[in-house]
C-alpha cells in the first residue's frame, strides 16, 4: 500500500569553495500515491538533487521530507538505508545492476535484504522478470544484456517489493526512442497495474507525454506543475 | 538486524564474487598472506628443532630430566654435599613414577695431572650400566668393565683433555681431590678409554671413573652426590618434581630447566623474537591486504554507492569488504599451512648445518636440526595472521561505508 509523499520546502544549497550553489530553493510538493509524474527542466535546474533528496540519498539543507509518514530529517544514515531497501525504488541512468550478480539475483537482491523465504523470492523474481519482459534471461550478468534490458531488469527490482515510490533520473537517458518509449510502457504498465507511484526526470518531450502529471523545474524552483491528460 | 543470516549470506556470497573478479589481484595478495604464514611456520618448525636439540643436549649432558642432590650442593657442588645412599625413601619415590633410567653418581671438583701438564675438571663416579641410555658417557662405553679392566682403577677422558696432558690412552694420570675429611686425596688411573662428545668443552669438563673407584679414594663408601633421572613421558616433568620437591625436603630437587638455565633462558629469547617475526612478517602482509582492499573499494566506489542507495547499510557496506578480506586470509593461510606442512615431510630427515656447526656448537646444537612443527605455532601464526589482517581491513572497510551513495555515485551529468 502506497502512501503520499510530501516534499516540504526543501531547499539545498552546494557549497564550492568560497560560494554557495543554490540547487533547489523552497520546493513543496505532494505526489499522491499512485501517481505518473515527471520531473523536467534544463540541465542543473535541480532535478538529480531533488530526486536524490526524495530518496533519502542526499540531505536537504532545509526542509523536510516524508516518506511513509516519516520525517527523512529524523533518521539516521542506517534507517534511511533501511527505508530505501522497504519503501523507496530506484532507477537510475545507467549502471543500475551489481555486475557480479545475474539478472535474477539482481531482482532478488532486494528480497534478500529484506528476509523473504528462498521460494517465495525466487517465485517472485521470476515472475516480475517475466512481466517486465525478459522471461528466459535470468541468468544472465549485466554484461550480458543490452541497455534497455539492463533498465528492464533496474525496473523490475525497483518495483519487487511493492515500494511508495520509484524514483528514475533519466532511466531513458541512455536509450534509443524506441527503447525508451517500450520502458515507459513498461513503468505505465506497472504504474497502472500494480500502482506503483513513479516519479521520473527527463529531457525528452516523447518521455514526457506519458506522465499523467508535469513538474517543471527552473533553477532550483518548480515554474510549472500541470496534470496532463485533461 | 532484520533477516541476518539472509544478510550474512548475500554479504558473503558477495564478496567471494568480488573476490574473484579481480583474480590476479587476489592471487597476488594470496600469494603474499600464503608465503607470510608458510615463512612463519617453518621458521617456528626450525627454531622448535634447534630449540628441542639443545634441550635434548643438555638432557643428555650428565643432566637428565630430574636431578637430586644434597642441600646446597648446586651452588657448590664439593664433597660436603653428599648425602647416603641407598636410600629407601628415594627409591619408593622414585618407583611410583614412570622412570626411564635413574645414575646414581659421584661427582665433585677434582685435578688430572698427567706427567706434563694439570688441568682441573670435574670427576664423576659412575655406574655405566645406569648410565646408558641415560647420558652420553653410558652410550660412548658401552663396554661396562672398561673401568675394572684395570682393576677398578680405570679412567675414561675426552679426546680434547687428552690432547691438553698431551698424553694416551694406556697412560696413567693422578687424579687429585679432596676427601671427606677436608684431606687432598690422591689416586692413580689408567687411561682405558678416550670419549669424543658433541662439544669441545664436554670433553674437556668430565672424567669418569667408576663410582667403587671414587667413592673409595674420597672416603665416600655409602655415599653419592647425585641422583639423575629420565623420564618416559617428559610432559610430566612439572608434575613428579612438584611431588619430589614436596616429598623430599631433605634434598634438594631440580628439574633440568632450573639445572640449564641458559637453554631455558634461550628457549625463552627465542619464544619473544618468534613473536617478533610473526609481528613484522604479517603485520607486512596486512598491509599489502589493506593496500589491496583500497584498490577494490576504489574501483567499486560507484557499486557502493548503488548498494547503499538500494538499501545497505553502512554496517553491511563494511561487513562486505572485511569478508572479503575474510576470505583473503583464509585461503591464503590455507595455502601457507599446507606449503608448512610439505615443508615439513620434506624437511623431516634433518637439515644438516653442519657448514655452520662452528657457530652452532657454541650454543649446544649438534650439527642436524629437525624441524618440530607443533600444532601450538600453528594455531598462534593462523590466529595472528586472521586477527591482524581483518584489524587492518576494519580501516578500508570502515572508509569505505562512510563514503554516501551520492559522493559514490557522482554525479551523473
Ligand atoms: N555535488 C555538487 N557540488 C556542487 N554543486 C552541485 C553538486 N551537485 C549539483 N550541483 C549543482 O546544483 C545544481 C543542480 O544540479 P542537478 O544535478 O540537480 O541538475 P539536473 O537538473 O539534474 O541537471 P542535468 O539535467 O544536467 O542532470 C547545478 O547547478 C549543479 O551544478
Ligand atoms: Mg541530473
Amino acid at each position: 500500500m502506497s502512501h503520499t509523499v510530501i516534499v516540504e520546502h526543501v531547499s539545498k544549497v552546494y557549497r564550492q569553495g568560497e560560494l554557495d550553489v543554490p540547487a533547489l530553493t523552497d520546493i513543496s510538493l505532494v505526489i499522491d500515491a499512485g501517481g505518473f509524474v515527471s520531473l523536467h527542466g534544463p540541465s542543473g535546474s535541480g532535478k538529480t538533487t531533488l530526486l536524490n533528496i526524495i530518496g533519502g540519498l542526499d540531505r536537504p539543507t532545509a526542509g523536510d521530507v516524508i516518506v511513509a509518514g516519516k520525517s527523512l530529517n529524523s533518521l539516521s544514515r542506517s534507517e534511511l538505508a533501511e527505508l530505501r531497501l522497504d519503501r523507496i525504488g530506484f532507477v537510475f541512468q545507467s549502471y543500475n545492476l551489481i555486475p557480479v550478480l545475474s539478472a535474477l539475483e539482481n531482482v532478488e537482491f532486494i528480497m534478500q535484504l529484506q528476509g523473504v523465504p528462498d521460494d517465495e523470492r525466487r517465485e517472485r523474481a521470476m515472475a516480475v522478470l517475466k512481466e517486465v519482459g525478459l522471461g528466459g534471461m535470468e541468468k544472465r550478468r549485466p554484461a550480458q544484456l543490452s541497455g534497455g534490458q539492463q533498465q528492464r531488469v533496474a525496473v523490475a527490482r525497483a518495483i519487487v517489493s511493492n515500494p511508495d515510490i520509484v524514483l528514475a533520473d533519466e532511466p531513458t537517458a541512455n536509450l534509443d526512442s524506441k527503447t525508451s518509449a517500450k520502458l515507459l510502457e513498461l513503468m505505465q504498465k506497472m504504474n497502472q497495474e500494480r500502482g506503483v507511484t513513479f516519479v521520473f526526470s527527463t529531457h525528452d518531450p516523447l518521455v514526457m507525454k506519458y506522465a499523467r502529471r508535469l513538474i517543471a523545474l527552473s533553477d532550483g524552483r518548480v515554474v510549472d506543475d500541470q496534470s496532463a491528460g485533461k | 538486524m532484520k533477516a541476518f543470516s539472509a544478510r550474512a549470506g548475500l554479504l558473503l556470497g558477495l564478496a567471494f564474487r568480488n573476490m574473484l573478479r579481480n583474480p590476479r589481484r587476489s592471487i597476488l595478495t594470496l600469494s603474499a598472506i600464503s608465503v607470510g604464514v608458510w615463512s612463519c611456520t617453518s621458521l617456528a618448525a626450525l627454531a622448535r628443532g634447534v630449540g628441542a636439540e639443545m634441550a635434548r643436549d643438555a638432557i643428555y649432558n650428565l643432566t637428565g630430566h630430574i636431578q637430586i642432590h644434597a642441600p646446597d650442593y648446586v651452588e657448590d657442588p664439593s664433597i660436603e654435599h653428599r648425602f647416603k645412599w641407598p636410600n629407601q625413601k628415594i627409591n619408593r619415590l622414585l618407583k611410583e613414577i614412570d622412570t626411564a633410567g635413574i645414575a646414581v653418581r659421584v661427582r665433585v671438583p677434582a685435578v688430572v695431572a698427567s706427567e706434563r701438564e694439570t688441568r682441573s675438571v670435574t670427576l664423576v663416579g659412575i655406574d655405566p650400566a645406569q648410565e646408558q641410555g641415560l647420558s652420553f658417557i653410558g652410550d660412548k662405553i658401552s663396554a661396562g668393565d672398561l673401568f675394572s679392566a684395570a682393576g677398578k682403577s680405570g679412567i675414561v677422558i675426552g679426546r680434547a683433555l687428552l690432547d691438553e696432558l698431551e698424553t694416551k690412552q694406556g697412560k696413567r694420570v693422578v687424579l687429585l681431590s679432596q676427601n671427606t675429611k677436608n684431606e687432598i686425596a690422591d689416586r692413580g688411573f689408567r687411561i682405558t678409554a678416550v670419549f669424543d662428545a658433541e662439544l669441545e668443552s664436554t670433553e674437556k669438563s668430565y672424567v669418569f671413573v667408576s663410582r667403587e673407584a671414587a667413592q673409595t679414594m674420597l672416603g665416600m663408601q655409602g655415599e653419592v652426590s647425585e641422583i639423575a633421572v629420565t623420564l618416559k613421558d617428559k610432559d610430566k616433568l612439572h608434575e613428579y618434581v612438584t611431588r619430589l620437591k614436596q616429598a623430599l625436603p631433605e634434598f634438594e630437587v631440580h628439574s633440568w630447566r632450573e639445572l640449564e638455565p641458559l637453554v631455558t633462558a634461550l628457549n625463552s629469547i627465542q619464544n619473544g623474537f618468534l613473536f617478533l617475526w610473526y609481528l613484522i612478517v604479517i603485520v607486512t602482509v596486512a598491509f599489502g591486504l589493506v593496500n589491496t582492499l583500497f584498490m577494490a573499494i576504489y574501483e567499486r566506489t560507484y557499486e557502493i554507492g548503488l548498494t547503499q542507495a538500494i538499501g545497505f547499510s553502512p554496517l553491511m557496506v563494511l561487513f562486505e569488504v572485511v569478508f572479503e578480506s575474510f576470505y583473503l586470509l583464509i585461503s591464503g593461510a590455507i595455502i601457507g599451512n599446507i606449503l608448512a606442512l610439505l615443508t615439513n615431510l620434506w624437511l623431516k630427515d634433518g637439515v644438516d648445518v653442519s657448514a655452520f656447526a662452528r657457530g652452532t656448537e657454541m650454543i649446544g646444537v649438534s650439527s642436524m636440526i629437525y624441524p618440530d612443527q607443533r600444532i601450538s605455532d600453528l594455531v598462534a601464526v593462523n590466529i595472528l595472521v586472521l586477527i591482524i589482517g581483518i584489524a587492518g581491513s576494519v580501516y578500508p572497510a570502515w572508509r569505505a561505508s562512510r563514503l554516501t551513495p551520492v559522493e559514490a555515485m557522482g554525479r551523473r551529468e
